[in-house]
Parts: C-alpha cells; sequence; structure tokens
C-alpha cells in the first residue's frame, strides 16, 4: 500500500531505547519479586508476559513495518496470534476439563 | 497489461506474472508473513507444553531455573536487540539505495549473531562438562579441577538434578528429578530450536550481504533485504519470551 520508508532512522532508535528500557524493567521486576516483594506467581508471570507482548508489538510494528504494511499483511500477522489462541484455548480447556494439575495449581 | 505502469524503462527486477514493482514486494511480504505465522505455531507448541507443565510444577520449575545462566542470557538479550536494531537499519539503509551501508549493517548483524551464538555455546557446554564431571568446559578438556556435588542438567539416562543444599524444601516435592528432567527437556528443545534458526537467519544475512555487495539491491528493488529482516525480527520476538520464561521464573 504505503511506500516504504514512512519510519525515520529516528523511530527505530526510538523503539530500540523503548525495547532496552523493557528489557530493564524485566528484569529488575524479576529481582524485586524474588528479594523485596514476594508477589503470587500468576502475577509475576502476567507482569512478564505483558512486557514480552509490549516489546512484541513494537518490534512488528515498526521494526517489521506493520505500521506501513498493506491490510492484508497486517491481517496475516495478526492471524498467527489467533492460531496460537485457538491452539492455547483448546489444549488448555482439555487440560482443565480433566483436572489439571493433578494436585494444586498457582491459582488455587 | 504488464506494460501500462512501466513504458519507460523496465525494471529488471519485476518479474513478468507481476503488473507492478509494488505488487511483486506486496506477494511477497505476503508470503513471508505467511511463513512466520507457521514459525510462530511451531514455537507455539514447545511454549504450550510449557505451559501445561509449569502450571502442574511450578515449584520445580522455580528450583530447575536458579541452576541457569541468567546473566549470560540477560547479555545475550541486549546481543539480539542490538542485531534488530542493525538489521532495521539495514533495511532502511536499502530503500535509501544506500548499497555500501546495508553491507556494513548486515555484517554487524552477522557478528551480533554470532556473539550470541557464541555465548550460547559457553553456556550449553557448561551443562555438559557438568555431566561429565568437570567445573567447567575448560577443565574438561584439560582434565583440571573436577565437580564437588554430582550434576547433570543435560535430559538423558545420566539426568541428575542437585538437591543438596535445599534439601528441606526439595525432598518435599515429589518426582523433583522427573520434573526438573521435564523443565531441561524444554529448556534444550526451545532454546536448540532458537538457535538453529539463528544459525539459518546468519546464512541468509550472509547471502544478503554479499548480494548487496554485489549491487544486487536499489531503492526500487530490495524485497530480500526487507524479508529476510522480517526473519531475524522474528527470532529475536521469540527470545523475547524464552528469556523471562527460562530465566526469569
Amino acid at each position: 500500500m504505503n511506500d516504504h520508508g514512512h519510519i525515520s532512522v529516528r523511530t527505530y532508535w526510538n523503539v530500540f531505547g523503548g525495547l532496552m528500557l523493557l528489557m530493564g524493567l524485566t528484569i529488575g521486576a524479576y529481582y524485586i519479586e524474588k528479594l523485596v516483594l514476594p508477589l503470587p506467581e500468576i502475577v509475576a508471570v502476567g507482569i512478564a508476559l505483558l512486557i514480552a507482548f509490549t516489546k512484541t508489538a513494537l518490534i512488528v510494528t515498526f521494526f517489521m513495518h506493520l505500521k506501513v504494511s498493506s491490510r492484508l499483511a497486517q491481517l496475516f500477522a495478526a492471524s498467527s496470534f489467533v492460531w496460537l489462541l485457538i491452539m492455547f484455548m483448546i489444549t488448555m480447556g482439555d487440560y482443565f476439563a480433566r483436572g489439571w494439575p493433578a494436585q494444586t495449581g498457582p491459582l488455587s | 497489461m504488464a506494460t501500462t505502469s512501466h513504458e519507460h524503462g523496465h525494471n529488471p527486477a519485476l518479474q513478468h506474472h507481476f503488473d507492478t514493482p509494488e505488487q511483486q514486494r506486496e506477494a511477497a511480504t505476503l508470503g513471508m508473513w505467511a511463513f512466520l505465522t507457521t514459525e510462530i505455531m511451531l514455537f507455539g507448541g514447545i511454549f504450550m507444553a510449557y505451559a501445561v507443565y509449569r502450571w502442574a510444577y511450578h515449584e520445580v520449575w522455580a528450583l530447575a531455573a536458579t541452576h541457569l545462566n541468567t546473566p549470560l542470557a540477560a547479555i545475550n538479550t541486549v546481543v539480539l536487540l542490538v542485531s534488530s536494531l542493525t538489521v532495521a537499519l539495514g533495511v532502511h539503509a536499502a530503500a535509501s539505495g544506500k548499497q555500501r551501508q546495508v553491507v556494513l549493517l548486515l555484517l554487524v548483524t552477522i557478528l551480533l549473531g554470532a556473539a550470541f551464538l557464541g555465548i550460547k555455546v559457553t553456556e550449553y557446554s557448561e551443562k555438559f562438562a557438568h555431566c561429565a564431571g568437570y567445573a567447567n568446559p575448560i577443565t574438561w578438556i584439560s582434565g583440571g579441577a573436577t565437580l564437588e556435588e554430582a550434576e547433570c542438567l543435560v535430559p538423558g539416562q545420566q539426568f541428575h538434578f542437585p538437591v543438596g543444599h535445599g534439601a528441606e524444601e526439595a525432598s518435599s516435592l515429589p518426582n523433583i528429578q522427573r520434573n526438573a528432567q521435564l523443565f531441561y527437556l524444554l529448556y534444550f528443545c526451545a532454546t536448540g530450536l532458537h538457535a538453529i534458526h539463528m544459525i539459518v537467519g546468519i546464512s541468509i544475512m550472509a547471502v544478503l550481504a554479499w548480494m548487496a555487495a554485489r549491487g544486487r539491491f536499489s531503492s526500487e528493488y530490495y524485497t530480500p533485504v526487507e524479508i529476510g529482516g522480517l526473519y531475524w525480527h522474528l527470532i529475536d520476538i521469540i527470545w523475547v519470551f524464552l528469556f523471562p520464561l527460562f530465566y526469569l521464573v
């Protein structure tokens, strides 16, 4: 659709800075949870995954040019997460329906 | 039909079954995204297994992960993020027709990729040296210092997770050897598959750098650099998830 080049070099550097910041955040959060403020595991994993998905969004949008790609390419990229979601929902749904885990899990 | 937009000089890179260079680029990008979707599902299977077993054995997971080298993995994260930047800048340079800059940035990317693999090899060889009974890979070769406490974190017959010091905590966990082995099996599968992708990625970057050096790209045609870059960024994204899930449990 759009011609390439609408993402400037400056933006790439800013995105890189953001990614480094988020990486620092994920390591910092880990040590704070371990040493200072113990959080329930489900919350700790949630924070780590939230940071990871934010980093992914930054990489996909700017580094992988999805921001200036065609609608169809954007749809394809979004679809991969839909397929992933389907796989996780069906598999985990099956496990939970059979009473997984056998012993107590992080939610109980 | 094919002539409508290009009466003034035919682009040599334009294949005859495409009407315009834009259409050709669009098709290549779309095809790459379709491939990346299959890659995400490939790694997704490993993440799926990880989710199932961490849910069940989260105490073992927390214990097992303490034997991984988190500082080295953090350095590797930085290395990969920088390499993603150099690739992004390389694609940008290709789009601007700066051939020399493309070659330079891709070579830096290859170097960073090799550094990542070098650190990965250090991590792996340490685990294998422990299985052989030595403190680290160097003493393994030179026949130096041996390991005081038996440890083998490579899945297999010899697998032995050391429960020495945190004995009270560890002994209360049923099947700790089996479940710790599951963690390390997933660790080696996930990071091993990722390392294979790095090797492929480095090869692609080498071919692209060579093509760029031969002047095969221009601001009108740089599709290989663009989709090669997409592949590299995907490898980076996979690591963005592997790092917190294995090293920061």
